[in-house]
């Protein structure tokens, strides 16, 4: 009885009430703090006491310091996108089409550092990459190098690190559009006289662009903001978008100075993630490459 | 256009044995059924054919030349698989472009060649449409186009026609046959629908569950005389019973338990010499029933009407006779005030000539 008055009640809403946790999750703790950033750009302390409207955070930002630290989050971005991208791809591959029987245990290697807090990560390689740490250790007593090299607190270990913590969020969308992908495709493009290079351009490559696509986007847009990442590999010498922005709040107490960087430099992100959709769009529609 | 043979092939799935030495002649330039049940290996022939799979043992010939290890993609063979597995991503023109295109011949020509089978199929209208817009059977013609546009020797069709309705698959086994008639080229046909192979087929083989031939011939010989009772229960409906011969010669008598002698004219069988347990088939068809005893028929049976099934067309009687079987009879409606009306638990006599029926051994 309660049962059917019940299913009675939600037919046809069925998949509205399956939203609500989410959406509630998405006000309090997204859509709410946004805005609170939002209205918060706009004030300004004046005489340490009172709030004023001010767009002076702004008109401050568009200085060559300040649009140099978005140029290099940008650059971080983008090529850790495509490192991301070039590493990514072909393990995806692999390990749908090549290793068999092991494929459970290696998607599960690649996903356990997921279950590890960022900030453990990160300083686990403070071991490998310290002066003395695994890595120069190895090759001083391999004899390929006498003096230890200075790895620590450069960008190549923040880009190093970065690869590292954003390589499961490529190859995981990836692997899932592989995975699913109709296998009697290539079966058929094999019969149609297609090497498997050619099968592989022709068919699984343009069919994967999804799943690329995802990819792309969830290691960018994340990467864009890193801050821990480059804040404790790259010695916190130079800022990135993401360190100036906890600087601001955490160091030199301006949250809203912050929050006008903050908005400030989502634009940027905004734009370059409209321009990468356009270019996905156009890729996807002329059926991928030819 | 060379045949294909199929020489001692054994194919194995781990530890399951799929075919095993399998020796199968298809001739060329014909229409080709293999027709079996699920689990018959059929399938895994086409797919040894075609190259996908490698035969544990055994060769492949295609005319004279051996194919077995052969890459998938330089056989002249091309298949139409059982759900298209059409390019998504591609439109009609591209997917039936597709096998030109890796061979690498120059644009026109593709044009001209795509096109001339867009034209043949009926699809030439839906060149730019992508696949998702066409219907289940204009797919299946894409899929066709995108196979013979290659020029393939060997065409091999996997259950094509297993995921369209009735009516448009009946529409489409007139297509096929037509298109065969056209190009000559040597189609491979699998199936486990006997009516899709019937209509089909120039000549036809049946495998059994154990991967193994039971018998090859056209569609006329396989459906009225059957080799073995598999055969003739697989193809069709029959009426198996069994007995013992009782006198071999021009007429053979089947001595049959509580149904007293009955009289069977078959080409000779070697085998079916006088004490030897046999089975007879008789079609369902071949039966005339009647409330009343006719005369001028050599065997003559009582029952009882057990079960009544009205096709339309034809109805179906179910007659318990003496000896507790039961013996299915098809009527043809042929009037629409039939003189007799025969209705459930109704006496009724089954009546057939003694040269409609097949002797099985097994």
């Amino acid at each position: 009885m309660i049962k059917n008055s019940l299913s009675r009640l939600f037919r046809g809403q069925r998949s509205f009430f399956l939203m609500v946790p989410a959406l509630v999750w998405q006000i309090l703790f997204l859509c709410i703090p946004l805005v609170v950033i939002f209205i918060l750009s706009f004030l300004k302390v004046q005489d340490n006491v009172t709030l004023s409207y001010s767009l002076s955070h702004y008109a401050s930002f568009f200085k060559p310091q300040y649009l140099k630290i978005i140029f290099r989050s940008l650059l971080l971005g983008s090529i850790n996108t495509l490192i991301c991208l070039l590493i990514g791809y072909p393990l995806a591959y692999y390990l749908v089409f090549r290793v068999g029987r092991w494929k459970n245990t290696l998607l599960f290697l690649l996903i356990l550092p997921f279950w590890t807090n960022l900030l453990v990560l990160a300083y686990a390689w403070f071991f490998v990459l310290d002066k003395y740490g695994l890595f120069n250790n190895s090759l001083m007593s391999l004899g390929v190098i006498s003096e230890p090299l200075t790895l620590l607190n450069t960008p190549f270990s923040v880009y190093l690190v970065m690869i590292y913590c954003y390589l499961p969020f490529m190859v995981l969308p990836i692997y899932s559009i592989l995975e699913k992908l109709d296998k009697r495709l290539i079966e058929a493009s094999d019969d149609l006289g297609a090497r498997w290079w050619e099968s592989f351009w022709r068919v699984i490559f343009p069919l994967s662009m999804s799943g690329i696509q995802t990819g792309v986007f969830l290691v960018f847009v994340q990467s864009f903001g890193e801050f821990v990442i480059p804040e404790l590999l790259g010695g916190g010498k130079t800022f990135y978008v993401g360190t100036l922005i906890s600087h601001y709040f955490l160091v030199s107490r301006n949250p809203f100075a912050g929050a006008a960087f903050t908005c400030f430099s989502v634009l940027f992100l905004i734009a370059v993630a409209y321009m990468l959709y356009r270019m996905f769009k156009k890729v996807n529609s002329t059926g991928g490459v030819r | 256009m060379p045949n294909i043979k199929l020489e001692n092939i054994t194919k194995s799935y781990k530890d399951e044995v799929i075919v095993h030495n399998f020796n199968l002649t298809i001739p060329s330039g014909k229409f080709f059924a293999l027709l079996g049940p699920s689990g018959s290996g059929k399938t895994t022939l086409l797919r040894l054919i075609a190259g996908f799979e490698k035969p544990d043992k055994g060769d492949i010939y295609l005319g004279d030349k051996r194919i077995t290890d052969e890459p998938i993609n330089e056989r002249r063979v091309n298949t139409v698989f059982q759900h298209y597995a059409l390019f998504p991503h591609l439109n009609v023109f591209d997917n039936v472009a597709y096998g030109l295109t890796v061979k690498k011949i120059p644009k026109d020509a593709i044009e001209k060649k795509v096109m001339k089978m867009l034209k043949v199929v009926g699809l030439e209208k839906h060149r730019n449409k992508s696949i998702s817009q066409l219907s289940g059977g204009q797919q299946q013609r894409v899929a066709l186009a995108r196979a013979i546009v290659n020029e393939p020797q060997v065409l091999l069709l996997d259950e094509p026609l297993a995921a369209l309705d009735l009516k448009l698959r009946e529409r489409m086994l007139i297509e096929l046959i037509d298109l065969q008639d056209q190009l000559g080229t040597t189609f491979v046909y699998v199936t486990h629908d006997q009516f899709e192979a019937l209509t089909v087929a120039d000549y036809m083989a049946i495998m059994n569950t154990d991967g193994e031939i039971e018998q090859v011939g056209t569609p006329k010989e396989i459906y009225e005389f059957p080799v073995s009772s598999f055969v003739a229960e697989f193809v069709g409906t029959t009426n198996i019973m069994k007995g013992t011969i009782e006198k071999s010669g021009d007429t053979y008598v089947l001595k049959t338990e509580k149904l007293g002698s009955l009289e069977i004219v078959t080409p000779d069988k070697k085998w079916a010499v006088k004490g030897a347990h046999v089975l007879m088939s008789l079609r369902p068809e071949k039966i005339e029933i009647s409330k009343k005893k006719l005369d001028g028929f050599s065997n003559v049976l009582k029952g009882t009407v057990e079960a009544i099934v009205y096709y339309g067309r034809s109805t179906q009687y179910s007659v318990r006779v003496k000896n507790g079987s039961l013996v299915h009879v098809f009527e043809q409606n042929d009037e629409h005030f039939p003189k007799e009306t025969i209705d459930y638990d109704d006496t009724v006599y089954l009546h057939w000539q003694k040269n409609n029926v097949v002797l099985l051994k097994k």
